[in-house]
C-alpha cells in the first residue's frame, strides 16, 4: 500500500509562458490549396463513425448518470458523446434546459469520454474465479482458478440455500452501489429473508442529507445556480468533482450574470480557482463559521423576516444560540478573520437571491451533521429555500418499484435486527452504516454472526475508512462473492469473484437530478463482452435456483412482470420488470416507448416548479389522508400511516415542509428525546462541538482528501486515458510550512498517524491551509489492473473505522497526522 | 446561425474514397518532394516553385476560448483522445496549468492549448518534404502520405504543438481495444493500418467531421464535450463569422472581451484567442 509512483506526470509545472524564441522573421508561406475540397472529401471513409450505429443510453463512469449516446461499428463503441435529449449534461432548471438545451448541446465529463477504455479495459475480469489459497489478506495471492458458470452458481446457490435452511438467512450481508440495479438486488434480500441489504450512500453523504433533513425536510435540495446571484459554498468542489455535468456550465454562467461564487475550503480547489473568493478554513470548523455568520446577519437584522416569521418555527432558540457567536468566535474557531465572515454575512444575507449549499468537506468529519445543519439554517434565515436561484427542493421522477412481501420462511429472518445498527442512528439512512458493520465484524459483536457476503460494484477495502479492520472483516466471513469488472482489493478478499458487466453492457433506470421529473434509460449498447450476464440477470439466475417466492407463492425471478407468465430469457425478463416500473411510475410508457423517445430520454413537460411548499394541498389527496395533529399523511393500503404529504397552516392544509411542524426548523426540542449512537443526547440547535480527534504536538497536521474531474472513487484509476490527465495523487502541503520542516517540492514523506502510515510524494503549494494536507481520493492501489497498481499514495489506512454517531456517514476525513521524510 | 443538428446525434454520410487512395496531384507533389531529397536540397526553396500561386483564404477557422468559462476538467483533453487515438502519453490539446500567487491569494493561471492554426505556420515552413498545408479555411493539416517524420515540425513550433507518433499503443497484443475504430478521418480502422505511426501528428480542428463542401456536419470533439461551454469555435475571417457550437458572434466576443493570442511576438498570427 505504500507504492509510490515516480512518474508523475503532474502538468502543474508544465511553463506558462511560452518564453520568445529568437525568431527572425519568417517569410510569408505560400498559401497552398494542397488537400482541396476533393482530396478533403477523400479523407471521410464510407466505413467511419458516422455510418455507425447511434444508441442513447446514460453514463456510469460515476454517480451522476449523463446522458450519452455511443456509436457502434461492427458491434464495438467507437465513440461516445453528450446526449443532448438528457437535461443531466446541461442544466438542472427546466426554463433553461428548454430555452438554451439544444442550442448549446449537453457535454460530458472526462470519465465519461474515457468510458471505451473501461468497456475495453484488457484487466477485466473475464470469467468466474475460485480462490485456491485457503488464507486471506492483503499481499496474499488467492490463486486463482478459472471456473465454469455452471460451477459458480451450485457454489454459490449450495452455500446460500444451505444458510437459508438452517433458518440464518439473515446472515447473509449485501452491500451494493446505490444507483445501478438496486431494485433486484433489494427484492432479492427480501425475499431470501435477509434484512442486511445496504448500499454505498453511507460512505458518501449521508450527513449532508441529515443536515438538510433536520432544518427543511428534504434529503436532497439542489442549488438553481444559474438564476443566483450569491453562492456560498462550504467544503464542495462542484466545478471539478462534477458528479451531475451540467454543474460547470449552470456555475460559470451564472457568474457571468453577475452572481458572487465564494468557496470556503481548506484546499484551494479548482471551484474555489474559479471563484471570485477563496476562503481558507480550517477542517471540520464550518458549522462554527456559519453560526458565527447567523450571528452578525441577526445582529443586523438582515434576515427575511417575513419568511421566518410565516415558514420557520424555532428562529428564537437559534438567535439566542448564536448571540455570544461572534465573528472573533468564529475566528478562534475556524481561522477564517472575523472581518472576513462579517463581509460574508453581510454579503449573503443583502445579496438576493442568495444560496449556500455544503457537501462532503465538512461532512465527513463526527460533527459534519451538526455543521452542515447550521449551514442550512443560513438559507433559512434568509429564506433561500424553494425559490428560483435559491435551494430547490427536487421534484424526482421516478419508475415505481413493485414491492415484493416475503413468504413464510424468509418473513422470520427478514424481521430481524440489521446486523449494521442503523436503528441505533437518530438520522441513519436506508443505505445503512457500512463502518459499523465491519468493526462488528472485525471484533465479533453485533447481534449474530455473519456468513456469506455479497458484494456488488464496491470497493470495500479502500472505500471504507480503517482498511485493516475492513480486512479483518471480510476475512471473519465463512463465504465472499464479489461481483466486479477488475480484480479489486475487494474482489482479492473474495472466494469466489464474478465478472460484472460496464454500463455500455447493461441497462438501468436513471432517476436524474435535476429539479423536475426526468428519467433516462441506460441500455445495453454492446453486448456483455464475454458472454457474462448482466449483474441483474446473475441475481435473477441466483433467485431462479433458490426457488425465492413471494408470499403469493410467485416465482419473482422467473415470472415476467408484464406477461405474468414465466420468462426464461433473463433479459427479457427484466425487460419486463422495467417496463412495469416505467407503466406504474411517472412516465406512464413502457421500456420500448422510453427506448424510442428523443435521447431515450423521458423529461416532464411539467418543469422546475417554485415554491413547492405554499401550495394547497388538494382536495383528493386531503380526502384520503391521514391527519394527526396538523400533520397530514398518505395512507398505505392498510389504512395506516404512510408518508408526511403536507400539514395544517392556520387550518388550511398546505404542501409544507416535510419537517415535523411543516416548516423549516431552527430548533427542535423533540431532538433531545433522541440519543446518537454513542448514548448521547441529540442538540436541538446546531450547536457547535469540536470534533474529536484534534491535531496535538506529534499528530500536528489535519489530513484530508477530495475528489477531481478526473477520477471516480477507486474505480476509474485502471483507465489509461483517465491516468494520463490525472496519474496519482501528490500529497499537498503548504509551502511556507514545509520550508520549516526542511521538505522539498516532489519529496517522499511518510505521512503517519496513530492508526497507521503511508508514504507519499509531496507538491508545495500555496493552494492549502498551513495546517493542513490531502490528496485526492482514489489512488494508491494494490490490486484492481496492471494501471493502477502502485500509482500515488492510499490514505485508507490512517483512519478507524468510524462513522458519525447521527447519520452513520463513514467518517473520511477525521484524520491527524505528522509529516517526515521517508 | 448554428445548426441544431450539430448536436443531434444522427448523421449519414454517403460513401466515400479511402484517404490512402492516390490522388493524382499529390502523388506527382510527393515524387517532386523525394527528386529534391535525393539532391539534398532544403524543401522551402523547391516548395515554392511546385506550389500552386496563391489562393484566397476562403475561411480563418478558429477558436475563442473563454477562460472564464473554463473549469480546467479536461474533458477536452479526453474528448480528443477519443476521436483521435492519439498514442499513449500524447495530447492534441493539453490543458496547461500553472499556480501563482501566495496564500491565501493563490490563483492558477492555465490554458488549454489546441493546435492554432497560425496564419504563418513555422511547421509549414521548416517541413522539409512539404507535407503541411494552409488549407482555404485555415486548417493547417499534415499530410500522413507525404509526412517522412523528419521531426523538423516537432521542434520548430513555438507551441509545441506537432506530436510523432512512435506507433506506441495503449495495450499490447491484438486485445479487443486495438481494434476499435479511430473516428480521425477512418485512417485507422483496421488493425495494422495505422497510418501515422512514424509521422508527425497534430490538432486538425477535426477535420474529418466536414462534409464534402467543408461545411461541420458535428462539432470538433473538444469543442462539443466542453463542460463549461468555453471553446468557441467558427470562421474568424468572417465579420459576422458566428460560434458553430452555440452561435455567439465571435468578432463581438473579441470586441467586447480582453483576450489574448500566445507568443503574439512570434509573428505567427494563431487563431486561437483566449478570452481573460
Amino acid at each position: 500500500m505504500n507504492n509510490i509512483n515516480f512518474h508523475s506526470s503532474d502538468e502543474r509545472r508544465v511553463f506558462l509562458k511560452y518564453a520568445g524564441l529568437g525568431a527572425a522573421a519568417l517569410a510569408l508561406p505560400p498559401f497552398v490549396p494542397g488537400l482541396g475540397q476533393k482530396a478533403l472529401a477523400a479523407i471521410r471513409t464510407g466505413k467511419n463513425y458516422e455510418q455507425a450505429k447511434t444508441i442513447h443510453s446514460c453514463c456510469n463512469q460515476c454517480g451522476g448518470q449523463t446522458g450519452i449516446t455511443c456509436y457502434v461499428v461492427d458491434g464495438r463503441v467507437v465513440s461516445v458523446r453528450p446526449n443532448s435529449h438528457n437535461p443531466n449534461g446541461f442544466s438542472n432548471i427546466s426554463t433553461d434546459f428548454f430555452a438554451n438545451g439544444n442550442k448549446e448541446g449537453a457535454v460530458m465529463c472526462p470519465k465519461g469520454n474515457a468510458g471505451i477504455m473501461t468497456l475495453y479495459d484488457p484487466d477485466r475480469i473475464k470469467n468466474p474465479l475460485r480462490r485456491t489459497n485457503p488464507e486471506k489478506g492483503i499481499g496474499i495471492d488467492p490463486k486463482w482458478k478459472e471456473i465454469s458458470w455452471e460451477d459458480a452458481y451450485t457454489e454459490i446457490v449450495s452455500r446460500l440455500r444451505m444458510l437459508r435452511d438452517q433458518g440464518e438467512a439473515h446472515k447473509l450481508l449485501w452491500f451494493s452501489e446505490d444507483h445501478s440495479f438496486t431494485h433486484p438486488q433489494g427484492d432479492f434480500c427480501k425475499l431470501y429473508g435477509t434484512p442486511n441489504y445496504s448500499n454505498h450512500s453511507n460512505l458518501c453523504d449521508t450527513a449532508r442529507k441529515a443536515s438538510f433533513k433536520m432544518v427543511m425536510g428534504d434529503e436532497r435540495p439542489l442549488m438553481d445556480a444559474i438564476a443566483s446571484k450569491y453562492i456560498l459554498l462550504f467544503g464542495w468542489n462542484p466545478l471539478s468533482a462534477t458528479k451531475w455535468a451540467h454543474l460547470p456550465r449552470i456555475m460559470t454562467r451564472a457568474r457571468e450574470n453577475g452572481a458572487k461564487l465564494v468557496v470556503v475550503d481548506p484546499n484551494f480547489s479548482y471551484t474555489a480557482n474559479k471563484a471570485d473568493e477563496w476562503v481558507p478554513i480550517r477542517p471540520s470548523t464550518d458549522g462554527g463559521m456559519a453560526l458565527a455568520m447567523a450571528h452578525v446577519i441577526i445582529r443586523d437584522k438582515l434576515y427575511d423576516a417575513d419568511f421566518i416569521k410565516e415558514w420557520t418555527v424555532g428562529f428564537d432558540e437559534f438567535a439566542n444560540e448564536v448571540k455570544d457567536k461572534t465573528p472573533e468566535w468564529g475566528q478562534t474557531i475556524t481561522s477564517v478573520p472575523a472581518a472576513t465572515i462579517e463581509r460574508i454575512a453581510r454579503e449573503f444575507a443583502t445579496t438576493k437571491p442568495s444560496l449556500t449549499d455544503v457537501w462532503s468537506g465538512p461532512g465527513q468529519h463526527a460533527n459534519g451533521v451538526q455543521g452542515g445543519r447550521a449551514i442550512a439554517c443560513l438559507n433559512a434565515l434568509v429564506g433561500a429555500y424553494d425559490k428560483s436561484g435559491t435551494m430547490v427542493i427536487p421534484k424526482k421522477g421516478e419508475g415505481k418499484h413493485m414491492e415484493v412481501a416475503p413468504d413464510a420462511l424468509a418473513s422470520k429472518t427478514v424481521k430481524m435486527e440489521r446486523f449494521d445498527g442503523v436503528k441505533s442512528y437518530p438520522f441513519g439512512h436506508k443505505s445503512g452504516v457500512y463502518c459499523e458493520s465491519f468493526t462488528r465484524m472485525a471484533e465479533g459483536t453485533g447481534p449474530y454472526k455473519p456468513k456469506i457476503g455479497m458484494v456488488f460494484f464496491q470497493n470495500l477495502m479502500m472505500s471504507v475508512p480503517g482498511t485493516k479492520t475492513v480486512e479483518a472483516a471480510l476475512k471473519s466471513l465463512e463465504f465472499l462473492v464479489v461481483n466486479d469488472i477488475y480484480l479489486s482489493e475487494t474482489a482479492e478478499m473474495a472466494d469466489l469473484v464474478i465478472p460484472g458487466t460496464t454500463y455500455f453492457e447493461r441497462y438501468d433506470l436513471n432517476a436524474h437530478w435535476v429539479t423536475w421529473p426526468v428519467i433516462g434509460l441506460r441500455q445495453p449498447v454492446v453486448p456483455p463482452l464475454f458472454g457474462q450476464p448482466a449483474e441483474y440477470e446473475f441475481i435473477a439466475e441466483l433467485g431462479r435456483r433458490l426457488g425465492l417466492k413471494d408470499v403469493e407463492g410467485k416465482e419473482v425471478f422467473l415470472i415476467g412482470r408484464v406477461s405474468g407468465k414465466p420468462v426464461s430469457d433473463k433479459k427479457a425478463w427484466y425487460e419486463e420488470w422495467l417496463s412495469r416500473e416505467l407503466s406504474e411510475g411517472d412516465p406512464k410508457m413502457t421500456l420500448e416507448q422510453l427506448k424510442a423517445l428523443p435521447g431515450a430520454t423521458w423529461v416532464s413537460d411539467k418543469g422546475t416548479q417554485y415554491e413547492k411548499f405554499k401550495a394547497p394541498l388538494p382536495e383528493e389527496k386531503l380526502r384520503e389522508a391521514l391527519i394527526e395533529g396538523t400533520l397530514i399523511f398518505s395512507k398505505k393500503k392498510d389504512g395506516s400511516r404512510d408518508k408526511p404529504i403536507g400539514f395544517l397552516k392556520e387550518g388550511k392544509a398546505v404542501v409544507g415542509f416535510k419537517t415535523s411542524s411543516g416548516k423549516v426548523e431552527f430548533y427542535n426540542a423533540a431532538f433531545r428525546d433522541k440519543k446518537d449512537a454513542e448514548g448521547k443526547p441529540v442538540d436541538p440547535l446546531p450547536v457547535y462541538r469540536p470534533r474529536s480527534w484534534q491535531p496535538d504536538s506529534e499528530y500536528p497536521f489535519y489530513l484530508i482528501n477530495w475528489k477531481e474531474a478526473s477520477h471516480t472513487h477507486t474505480r476509474t484509476q485502471n483507465n489509461a486515458w483517465l491516468v494520463e490527465i490525472k496519474s496519482t495523487n501528490l500529497l499537498k502541503m503548504n509551502t511556507k510550512i514545509a520550508a520549516k520542516l526542511g521538505l522539498k517540492d516532489e519529496e517522499v514523506v511518510w505521512v503517519e498517524s496513530k492508526y497507521g502510515k503511508m508514504k507519499a510524494i509531496l507538491r508545495l503549494t500555496e493552494g492549502i491551509h498551513p495546517e493542513v494536507v490531502g490528496s485526492q481520493h482514489g489512488f494508491g492501489h494494490w490490486a484492481l489492473g496492471k494501471t493502477a497498481k502502485g500509482r500515488g499514495c492510499f490514505d485508507g489506512d490512517l483512519r478507524p473505522t468510524k462513522a458519525d454517531p447521527l447519520s452513520g456517514q463513514a467518517l473520511h476525513k477525521e484524520c491527524c497526522v505528522k509529516i517526515y521524510k521517508a | 446561425m448554428v445548426s441544431d443538428k450539430l448536436h443531434g446525434p444522427d448523421k449519414k454520410e454517403s460513401e466515400l474514397p479511402s484517404p490512402l487512395d492516390p490522388i493524382p496531384s499529390r502523388r506527382k507533389f510527393f515524387q517532386s518532394a523525394a527528386t529534391v531529397v535525393a539532391g539534398v536540397v532544403t524543401l522551402a526553396a523547391t516548395g515554392t516553385s511546385v506550389s500552386k500561386p496563391q489562393s484566397v483564404q476562403k475561411k480563418k477557422l478558429g477558436m475563442v476560448i473563454d477562460l472564464e468559462r473554463c473549469v480546467v476538467c479536461r474533458a477536452c483533453v479526453v474528448a480528443c483522445k477519443q476521436e483521435n487515438k492519439t498514442p499513449p502519453g500524447m495530447s492534441y490539446n493539453p490543458v496547461l496549468e500553472e499556480e501563482t500567487g501566495e496564500y491565501p491569494h493563490v490563483k492558477l493561471q492555465w490554458f488549454p492549448r489546441p493546435c492554432q492554426h497560425c496564419d504563418k505556420p513555422v511547421c509549414l515552413e521548416v517541413c522539409p518534404y512539404k507535407a503541411i498545408k494552409k488549407r482555404e479555411d485555415g486548417i493547417v493539416f499534415i499530410d500522413p502520405n507525404v509526412c517522412r517524420g523528419t521531426k523538423a515540425c516537432v521542434k520548430a513550433c513555438p507551441y509545441k504543438v506537432p506530436i510523432f507518433d512512435e506507433g506506441e499503443k495503449y495495450h499490447e497484443g491484438t486485445g479487443v481495444w486495438n481494434e476499435v475504430a479511430s473516428p480521425e478521418m477512418g485512417l485507422m480502422e483496421k488493425p495494422g493500418k495505422r497510418v501515422w505511426v512514424g509521422k508527425a501528428r497534430k490538432c486538425t480542428f477535426c477535420v474529418h467531421k466536414q462534409d464534402k463542401n467543408g461545411d461541420y456536419i458535428d462539432l470538433p470533439a473538444c469543442v462539443k464535450t466542453c463542460m463549461g461551454k468555453a471553446i468557441h469555435f467558427g470562421d474568424l475571417g468572417d465579420p459576422n463569422g458566428k460560434c458553430l457550437a452555440h452561435g455567439e458572434g465571435l468578432q463581438e466576443l473579441l470586441k467586447t472581451r480582453k483576450h489574448m493570442r500566445l507568443k503574439e511576438e512570434e509573428g505567427t498570427g494563431p487563431n486561437v484567442y483566449y478570452l481573460t
